[in-house]
C-alpha cells in the first residue's frame, strides 16, 4: 500500500512538471499574434441647427427690407387686436 | 368674436374668443382671475409680490413657486441669447432713471420722480443659482430683478391657453403683446393692427399671423420726465440708461410670447446696424422696425406677414 502511495505522488509529481514544460514550450513556439490599434473615434460636435454663420457686419447682406405703409385716407373699423407696445 | 377689455399689468388688457357664449363667457372671467392672480405673483411694484420677496433674498436660497421659477429660468436663458441685450438685472438701473414705481403711478406724477442718482453696475446674471429640482432661486447678495416685459408675455401665452380651454380659438392681448390659439371661424389667420409709435391713433400696416405670438416693444409710450431730461423705460444692459436706438418700435412674430416680447426688446436696443446681425443669427424670427420717419424695415420673410388684401401706399 506504501509503495503504491509512493508510485501515485511520483506519477502525479511527474505530471505537473511535464505538462507545466510543455506548456511553456508551446507557448514560446507559437506564433505571435498581431498587433492591431484602432485610434477612437472622433467625436465631432454638431452643428447648431438654428444658428447660421455669423458674418462680419461689413460684408453682411442687407437683411433689411423697407415695408409699404397704410394710406392714411383709408377707413376701415379699428381692430381690437393692436400691437404697439405698452 | 366675444371681447372683454380691462387694464392689467400697467396695460390694456384684451381677450377675444369665439365659442358658445356661456362658455366663453366663463372662460373670461377664469382668465380675467388668472391674470389677477399671476400678476400680484411676478410685479415689482408690490413689496409683498414672491418677485420682490426673492429681489430681498440676495445671498440665500429662496423657494420659488414654478410660475416665478419659469419665468426667471427663460429670462436667464435669454441673456446669452440674446448677447446680453436683453437682461433682467437691470433693475436698479431703470429706478435710477425714475421708474420706480408703476407706470400709471409714474405718469400720474406730471413730470415724474427726480432722484439721487445711486450707483449701479452691471450685474452677470451668470451668477443667479437654479436648483431645478427644489424650485430654488439664489440671486447674488444685491442683485434684483425685473421680469416685467418677460412676465407679461408668459402669463398672456399662459392664460390663453387656458381661455383656448373654454373657446375654439382666442387671443390675448396684455398691452399688445399677444397670443393667439386656434383660427377664427373661416379664417386662415388673425388681423393684427401695427400701431404708428409716433401716433398711436394710426395704424401702419395689418398683419396676418397664424397661431403664435406677436409683441411690440417701443420707446415712445413708457416715457416720462427726470428732472429736464426725457426718460424712457427701455435700458441698454451696456450703458445702463434709456437705449439710444434709431427705431421708435419693433415687433416680432415667434411661436412663443416670450422670444417676441424679448427679441422685440433686443431689436429695438440694437437699431438698425446691430439688428442686422441679429437677423443673420436669427433666421427664423420675422420683425418689423419702424424708425423716426414711420419707415418701416422688416425681416426677409416679414412682407409675407402683410394683409394682401389691403392696398398699401
Amino acid at each position: 500500500m506504501k509503495q503504491l502511495k509512493k508510485y501515485l505522488r511520483a506519477m502525479i509529481a511527474a505530471g505537473s512538471i511535464l505538462g507545466f514544460a510543455s506548456g511553456w514550450v508551446l507557448i514560446a513556439h507559437a506564433g505571435k499574434p498581431a498587433v492591431t490599434f484602432a485610434p477612437p473615434p472622433i467625436i465631432a460636435p454638431a452643428p447648431s441647427a438654428n444658428l447660421a454663420p455669423l458674418l462680419p457686419l461689413d460684408n453682411a447682406p442687407s437683411s433689411l427690407q423697407p415695408l409699404p405703409a397704410l394710406p392714411q385716407t383709408r377707413s376701415m373699423p379699428r381692430l381690437r387686436l393692436r400691437t404697439g407696445g405698452s | 368674436m366675444e371681447y372683454r377689455e380691462f387694464r392689467a399689468m400697467n396695460s390694456d388688457t384684451v381677450l377675444a374668443a369665439e365659442g358658445a357664449k356661456v362658455s366663453v363667457a366663463r372662460g373670461f372671467d377664469q382668465a380675467q382671475a388668472l391674470i389677477a392672480s399671476l400678476e400680484v405673483r411676478l410685479t415689482r411694484f408690490s413689496d409683498t409680490s414672491e418677485l420682490s420677496q426673492l429681489n430681498r433674498s440676495g445671498g440665500s436660497w429662496f423657494r420659488a413657486s414654478d410660475e416665478l421659477f419659469d419665468v426667471t429660468r427663460l429670462a436667464c436663458d435669454f441673456v446669452s441669447e440674446t448677447d446680453g441685450l436683453f437682461d433682467p438685472s437691470i433693475l436698479d438701473a431703470l429706478e435710477n432713471v425714475g421708474y420706480d414705481k408703476s407706470m400709471d403711478d409714474t405718469l400720474r406724477g406730471a413730470h415724474g420722480v427726480t432722484r439721487p442718482a445711486l450707483t449701479t453696475w452691471k450685474w452677470d446674471v451668470r451668477m443667479i443659482s437654479l436648483d431645478c429640482e427644489r424650485r430654488a432661486i439664489r440671486l447674488p447678495r444685491g442683485m434684483r430683478l425685473d421680469l416685467g416685459g418677460i412676465a407679461k408675455g408668459w402669463i398672456a401665452e399662459r392664460v390663453a391657453h387656458e381661455l383656448a380651454r373654454y373657446s375654439d380659438a382666442c387671443a390675448v392681448s396684455a398691452g399688445g403683446d399677444m397670443f393667439m390659439v386656434g383660427l377664427p371661424a373661416g379664417g386662415t389667420a388673425w388681423s393684427v393692427e401695427l400701431e404708428d409709435p409716433r401716433d398711436p391713433a394710426r395704424t401702419l400696416l395689418i398683419l396676418r399671423v397664424e397661431p403664435g405670438a406677436v409683441a411690440t416693444s417701443s420707446i415712445t409710450k413708457r416715457r416720462w420726465l427726470q428732472g429736464e431730461q426725457s426718460r424712457h423705460h427701455l435700458i441698454d444692459p451696456r450703458s445702463l440708461q434709456p437705449a439710444e436706438t434709431d427705431w421708435l418700435s419693433v415687433t416680432v412674430i415667434a411661436p412663443h410670447a416670450t422670444t417676441a416680447e424679448v427679441f422685440a426688446k433686443a431689436l429695438l436696443i440694437a437699431g438698425s446696424r446691430q439688428a442686422e446681425r441679429i437677423a443673420a443669427q436669427r433666421r427664423d424670427l420675422v420683425f418689423i422696425a419702424v424708425d423716426r420717419a414711420g419707415q418701416m424695415w422688416g425681416s426677409n420673410n416679414a412682407k409675407e406677414f402683410l394683409d394682401v388684401a389691403i392696398e398699401y401706399a
